[in-house]
């Protein structure tokens, strides 16, 4: 019988789109500039709003915009964290975010593999029912899902908003099938001639290479459900159980806004996620993946 | 295969099980205390002597007296942080006062209206709420029975409606009965920059209602004398159209026309603004903007908005209502002040308005306690709460003339005009079908008129053609 | 191939004596994907029949609903903003989401260049999607602004004098399309975990094939990043035919309905106008239009997307 020896080879990013050689500098002082211009472009709302969140009130309105405050008001940040219960909204978010991520990581990537690694009868035909359920605009299920959850005396808990989450989810299980078809089959057949179970393929083969696709799957869960509004805003009434993103549009109000304060607390609540993005960049820049088998 | 990935399927099952028991725990737990009482955004005022006060604070000839705990909810839109934690003190002080009753109280950030629909489609209506006839009619109230009939309790209290605006008052009978009782109650006034009027010599416009001589066409004088070009830009406007629908009604009412033709019983029955007066009305809002140039396009006007142009300073008057002067008194750079709304064809003013109200829904479980409460918020004390941190107009007559609400220390020194404009409101187009008309035939044609593609005439004769089918079936 | 493999391969619809033959095949993919089975039969199936329902139906939200038949859809055939909002959301569609895709891929091998700083690119690129929506809806506004806002005012450096934007009629659309594709960052990710996956060692066989860097994009990159690709189209479009908070918070489908969205007009349908019946009506027809859109791109899929872990028929 054969046996399995793996070797590595690295998947980490070259430049292999530029060409060698003394072009290089060229190539890479072109696409330093490329990237300059749209870093600035996506920098001018957060310049805005770093801005804006430290502006004395009378301030806000000036035009043409006072782009550096003056006085510079750090005291806004603490009006915004002290004019709402902001550690309690941080609490319940942190709670739900945290739950959300483990459900879906676990719950997508079984079916996923499901879907790309098993064969079974229904398949192709579930496949695309669920693709399908992505097509139906939430506002029209928003009432009987209510009516629903009401029967189950969910209303103003977490549980509508995080045991869904480990039922999987079509966009993210779409995303990871579609990551699993990218696998060579070989290391599968090699670990069932083996006499692997499909769970331990899936444990053991599958997931460790998966690893990018679950860190885009940490990134986007995360990102989706600390800013996730209308779900919470339907189900949560009362105001302790609120998350951040609720307790954001508090600032905003029919008659008024409190800009700088808003300003102010959605810096706050943006750090966690952007953090977490930069710090996930490490999976993306090494990747040491196994890809060959020789036999 | 590996030693170390020891973990085999049951092993797997086990722990997901375990991590979806905690989160089931987590989630179950019962919400923790509400949020700390908080600071008070302003200090809070005491209550004013006005005997109205007193009255509607009496205690209630037959006291409820029941000792089992109830527990209500308390729905609301937030309005602002300030509003968020008078409604905790309300329903504290509330709990003080009563220790049988909870009433709990649910601020809504966002979406109001679709969370109250959604609430009272699914069965679960809130027991009591903060009330908007723009959203659902008071007829629709009344057919679809949602809301408590609150006169039988009002007689049973002998409960003074005196102190309220009549017409306030108004906005939530129908049928001889009592829906809901009213919060607020705003009109639309002339804000101004004074330091702009100073600096073109140009005298403001007069604050008293009842005069006669501020006509359309003075006040086209003025915002000319306002408008300052530079070459083909214009660097200051004479005057902002708020295209805002009771804004620009109120134009309409000024010239002596209406909106709608009611019936005896107060509804809607045809739009009657085909009318040569309000055709005339209309059409001079479209002329200060592309005619007269004194206004700018919506288009121009888009950046930020109405309010960010005149905070700016480039803005000599707009139209605008006494909730919003909490933020035009963040406006450090000039001084403004307001005036009245300029009379056309009309023998006396009117201006758009309305108001918000405190209701019960109609299944609540316990109708005793959830008047008691509402009582309790629209007492003059409950509406000086409000009025301390600011964005209302209060519906009381007492609350609106006091010397809290007018603030002499801060702009606008005649703010005694919101409370003389509350006289001349006429009331919004009642009608079952009135929300779908407004939002699906009137704002989008109105839209062709504030883009300057077609004229008033042809506009409000397309809205009625239109909506006089859909007004009918109402 | 054994032969108890080809088994699995043929899916066959059971007959009574290979029940449990059928069952013992099959039952692990059913258990693999089970929790999204039993979540949608839980959640999902029943608020969504329910809805179709609803589609027959003139229900204002308080009172009971009334059956109504085929009403909702002969006023939908007679509604002249049924038409609109479907041109409207179509345009929209096409336009933004192969733009999306060009744009967010070609960002993607810009980032998954090995240059300094990388991690600082792909962070600021992420940022739209993190920025409150408040924000970056005012921060348009104003950049979109026909005398004070900055493309205007760099238009004018170069002596074009520019619309305005999102209250002109012909550029209210393209201007919310602008805004989409500005937002790409987000899909970023997506296409760097995809180009992660790509083995170099084809790259090394390429190179010492002497293949140049345009061909090794031609000829290497595109065609294994197909399933992300692929993934994009579909997520796209099923996106982008529902979107609705931009027009909501931007133009309120203004100016003149340039901007009326089907989602939009749904949602005003159903909490403003009260009709939630025709709203769900409006939503089903929606479904059934990206439904069809979505199968024709899935049918178009085995020409053009290549999995390497695809099974091998045999």
């Amino acid at each position: 019988m054969a046996s399995t020896t793996v070797t590595t080879t690295s998947r980490t990013p070259s430049s292999v789109h530029l060409t060698l050689g003394g072009r290089r500098r060229i190539g890479h002082t072109m696409v330093h500039l490329a990237l300059w211009f749209g870093v600035v472009l996506m920098f001018i709302p957060l310049a805005w709003t770093i801005s804006t969140s430290l502006k004395p009130v009378s301030d806000i309105y000036l035009f043409p915009p006072k782009w550096i405050p003056n006085p510079v008001r750090w005291e806004n940040y603490r009006e915004a964290v002290t004019s709402i219960p902001f550690m309690r909204y941080l609490w319940n978010t942190v709670v739900i975010t945290g739950l959300s991520i483990v459900g879906k990581v676990a719950s997508v990537t079984l079916v996923a593999f499901a879907f790309s690694r098993l064969q079974w009868w229904g398949r192709n035909v579930l496949f695309m029912v669920m693709i399908a359920t992505m097509m139906l605009p939430p506002h029209v299920t928003l009432i009987p899902q209510f009516v629903l959850f009401k029967r189950l005396g969910w209303i103003d808990t977490f549980l509508p908003l995080v045991v869904p989450q480990f039922f999987g989810g079509p966009y993210l299980t779409f995303l990871a099938r579609q990551f699993f078809m990218t696998l060579p089959r070989d290391l599968d057949d090699a670990a069932r001639i083996d006499g692997c179970s499909s769970f331990g393929v899936y444990w053991r083969i599958i997931m460790p290479l998966a690893r990018p696709i679950v860190i885009v799957i940490v990134i986007l869960v995360f990102n989706g459900t600390w800013n996730e509004f209308l779900m919470p805003l339907i189900y949560l009434q009362n105001p302790a159980n609120f998350t951040l993103a609720l307790g954001l549009r508090m600032f905003q109000g029919e008659a008024a806004t409190s800009w700088h304060l808003l300003m102010a607390a959605s810096l706050l609540t943006m750090l966690p996620v952007l953090l977490l993005f930069f710090t996930a960049q490490r999976y993306f820049m090494q990747g040491i993946v196994f890809t060959g088998v020789k036999q | 295969m590996s030693k170390h990935l020891h973990l085999s399927r049951r092993a797997f099952l086990k722990a997901a099980a375990a991590a979806v028991g905690v989160g089931a725990l987590a989630a179950c737990q019962p919400a923790a205390q509400p949020a700390p009482a908080p600071k008070p955004a302003a200090a809070e005022t005491k209550a004013t002597a006005a005997p109205a006060a007193a009255a509607a604070t009496a205690a209630p000839k037959a006291a409820p007296s029941s000792s089992e705990a109830v527990k209500l909810n308390f729905v609301c839109d937030t309005i602002n942080t300030g509003h968020v934690q008078v409604r905790d003190k309300w329903c504290k002080q509330f709990n003080e006062l009563h220790p049988n009753v909870t009433v709990e109280h649910q601020p809504v950030p966002q979406d109001y209206n679709t969370k109250i629909q959604t609430l009272f489609a699914a069965g679960s209506p809130p027991d009591t709420y903060r009330y908007l006839q723009e959203v659902v009619p008071i007829i629709t109230v009344v057919a679809k029975n949602m809301h408590l009939r609150l006169d039988d309790w009002m007689k049973k209290d002998n409960y003074d409606l005196n102190d309220f605006r009549k017409d306030a008052v108004n906005l939530y009978v129908w049928e001889g009965g009592t829906y809901a009782l009213p919060r607020d109650y705003g009109d639309q006034n002339l804000f101004l920059n004074l330091d702009l009027f100073s600096k073109a010599g140009v005298e403001p416009p007069p604050v008293d209602w009842t005069e006669t001589g501020f006509t359309f066409q003075k006040f086209l004088e003025m915002a000319q004398k306002l408008t300052v070009k530079k070459g083909d830009k214009t660097e200051q406007w004479g005057f902002l159209v708020n295209r805002g629908w009771r804004p620009w009604a109120s134009w309409v009412y000024n010239n002596g026309g209406t909106v709608v033709k009611r019936d005896a019983k107060g509804v809607a029955t045809e739009m009657a603004l085909t009318e040569p007066v309000a055709v005339e009305a209309l059409q001079f809002l479209q002329d200060l903007m592309y005619k007269h140039v004194v206004a700018p396009r919506p288009d121009i006007e888009s950046e930020m908005g109405g309010f960010e142009l005149f905070a700016s300073g480039r803005v000599g008057m707009m139209i605008n209502n006494p909730s919003a002067v909490n933020q035009y008194r963040t406006i450090q750079a000039f001084k403004w002040d307001i005036a009245t709304l300029p009379l056309g064809k009309a023998s006396k003013r009117g201006t758009g308005g309305g108001g918000s109200g405190w209701a019960a829904g109609a299944t609540t479980k316990s109708p005793q306690w959830a008047w008691e409460f509402l009582k309790y918020i629209s007492t003059a004390q409950g509406e000086q709460d409000e009025v301390a941190v600011g964005a209302t107009t209060p519906s009381r007559v007492s609350v609106v003339t006091s010397p809290q609400f007018l603030d002499p220390n801060k702009p606008p020194a005649h703010s005694k005009g919101f409370a003389q404009a509350q006289e001349y409101v006429v009331r919004d187009p009642v009608n079952v079908r009135w929300p779908e008309v407004f939002n699906r035939i009137v704002t989008p044609n109105m839209d062709q008129l504030w883009s300057g593609a077609k004229t008033a005439a042809e506009v409000t004769k397309t809205i009625k053609a239109e909506a006089d089918p859909l007004l009918a079936k109402g | 191939m054994t032969a108890a493999s080809r088994e699995l391969v043929r899916e066959r619809p059971p007959r009574r004596r290979s029940w449990r033959k059928f069952v013992r095949k099959n039952y692990e993919g059913w258990l693999f994907a089970s929790p999204w089975i039993i979540g949608f039969l839980l959640w999902t199936l029943g608020p969504m029949i329910a809805s179709l329902g609803l589609a027959f139906t003139e229900w204002d939200l308080l009172s009971p609903a009334r059956w109504v038949g085929l009403e909702n859809v002969n006023e939908m055939l007679r509604d002249p903003l049924v038409g609109k909002a479907l041109k409207v959301t179509t345009l929209y569609a096409l336009v933004s989401v192969p733009l999306s895709i060009f744009f967010g891929m070609s960002l993607a091998l810009l980032l998954n260049a090995k240059i300094r700083g990388l991690r600082f690119y792909r962070t600021a690129f992420y940022l739209p999607s993190v920025l409150s929506g408040v924000a970056v809806a005012l921060l348009w506004r104003w950049l979109f602004s026909p005398e004070f806002g900055l493309i205007n005012l760099m238009l004018s450096y170069v002596g074009i004098q520019g619309p305005s934007w999102l209250g002109d009629e012909r550029w209210a659309l393209p201007s919310l399309v602008m805004m989409s594709v500005w937002g790409v960052g987000a899909s970023t990710i997506i296409y760097l975990a995809g180009l992660q996956g790509i083995p170099t060692d084809l790259f090394e066989a390429a190179e010492v094939d002497g293949a140049r860097g345009w061909d090794r994009l031609i000829h290497i990159t595109l065609p294994m990043m197909t399933p992300v690709l692929f993934f994009q189209l579909v997520v796209g479009f099923i996106a982008a035919l529902q979107v609705f908070t931009q027009a909501y918070i931007m133009t309120n489908g203004g100016p003149n309905n340039a901007t009326l969205f089907m989602i939009l007009y749904l949602y005003r349908s159903a909490f403003q106008f009260f009709r939630m019946g025709y709203a769900s009506a409006l939503a089903w027809v929606l479904f059934a239009y990206i439904l069809v859109l979505t199968v024709l791109i899935f049918r178009s899929s085995s020409s053009w997307v290549y999995y390497e872990g695809e099974e091998k028929k045999g």
